[in-house]
């Protein structure tokens, strides 16, 4: 560091000296980011119109089938739904806090607002077909309705992992090669819904709706999907 | 485990918050802004703590810093530059050493969070220019005039300061 720099260095040191004490913050912080998570977080939960079970951290952020949710839902046409873009479920081994590196065998995940890359365990199952896509608006998410085979393998996959330590309790949710939810599984799910919350925006959440059933394609998403 | 994890924070935060207020503080030179985006920075690290529980410094750092850029775009928090809070020292009543000293602080507090950002990187956290641009989220290039202009920026303050904005872009 030549002259100049170094007096730099030194009136940035001399600002930072004038920093006030710190005050104790970590219990705000971490009620206020123990929410925020639950607001993002994915939630799977059993089937049927009966008592939501199983997973994810608030049970606030699990939507239950069947009447609309609050603030409205739209169901997909009668019957299943071939997803064009599968959904993959997978067990977290590890992330990284930082942009996978190229080469590396992680993905690049949207739920952290900076970059990571979530490293993944072969436990996981892939959906390709759903009895419905949902959109709810309030709160926002996109609820996928699994078929009965999969609601099964579901089941022994979030009883695999749950009561694992963080982050191998916690189950990717990949959508064209990117993590779009990582909800932490604390228990079975008898069956039934995938839910993909804290998603930025409706067009975000209608984006991805075109997503996994049109492909990658950015076509307009059908009028039966919009609430 | 919840719980754990939850000690496990409060722990970090009791131990690195006094230097965490340090950065925030030189990036916003305002003590309330600083508290502010450090609560703001502990609050993500929370939300994500059980990811980045192992290295959680490094990404609480680039929060703060991140933060910091993105509010002042956002032009949320025009006081930051913070101009009306400092006396004006024309160049030419600088006389010794000591009055230098605080024009040149003074001068730094005026710049532009953007550009504070990258001399704190540069100068006060020792990064070299790459990894200053993994942290901002921007290019080498984008480091580099930055730095340029910021240099540019005291000089027309602090003549005497003798910077050369080729000494800042190496």
């Amino acid at each position: 560091m030549n002259e100049a720099e170094q007096l730099i260095a030194r009136a940035l040191r001399e600002i930072a000296d004038e920093a006030p004490a710190p005050r104790p913050m970590a219990g705000t912080a971490w009620r206020a980011g123990r929410r925020r998570r639950a607001a993002r977080l994915t939630a799977t939960a059993a089937s049927g119109a009966a008592a939501i079970s199983a997973v994810v951290l608030i049970p606030l952020a699990v939507s239950p089938p069947g009447p609309p949710a609050p603030g409205g839902s739209t169901p997909a046409a009668g019957g299943t739904v071939g997803l064009r873009s599968p959904v993959q479920l997978r067990q977290v081994a590890s992330v990284s806090p930082e942009a996978c590196p190229a080469g590396s065998d992680g993905l690049p995940s949207d739920v952290t607002p900076l970059p990571s890359c979530v490293h993944l365990t072969g436990a996981g199952m892939t959906i390709t077909r759903v009895r419905s896509v949902r959109l709810v608006v309030r709160p926002l998410a996109v609820l996928l309705h699994v078929t009965g085979p999969d609601a099964r393998r579901l089941e022994r996959l979030s009883a695999r992992l749950a009561g694992q330590p963080t982050p191998r309790c916690e189950l990717a949710i990949i959508v064209n090669g990117r993590v779009v939810a990582q909800p932490v599984v604390d228990g079975p799910i008898p069956a039934g819904l995938v839910e993909i919350s804290g998603l930025p925006s409706r067009a975000a959440a209608e984006h991805l709706i075109q997503l996994l059933r049109r492909g990658a394609l950015a076509l307009p998403a059908p009028s039966i999907l919009r609430p | 485990m919840d719980e754990r994890a939850r000690q496990d924070f409060a722990d970090f935060a009791a131990a690195r918050s006094g230097e965490l207020l340090r950065l925030a503080y030189v990036l916003t030179g305002d003590p309330h802004a600083a508290e502010d985006l450090l609560q703001s920075a502990l609050t993500r690290a929370a939300a994500h703590w059980g990811r980045i529980r192992s290295a959680p410094e490094a990404y609480v750092r680039r929060i703060i810093y991140r933060e910091q850029v993105s509010r002042w775009r956002r032009g949320a928090r025009q006081r930051e530059t913070a101009v009306a809070q400092v006396p004006d020292r024309p160049a030419r009543d600088l006389v010794g050493e000591a009055e230098a000293r605080l024009a040149l602080r003074d001068a730094l507090l005026a710049l532009p969070p953007g550009k504070r950002a990258v001399l704190v990187l540069r100068y006060l956290e020792d990064l070299p220019e790459a990894q200053v641009a993994s942290i901002l989220g921007c290019s080498v290039g984008t480091v580099r005039s930055q730095a340029h202009k910021a240099i540019g920026q005291l000089r027309s303050v602090l003549p005497s300061l003798g910077l050369t904005s080729t000494e800042v872009a190496q």
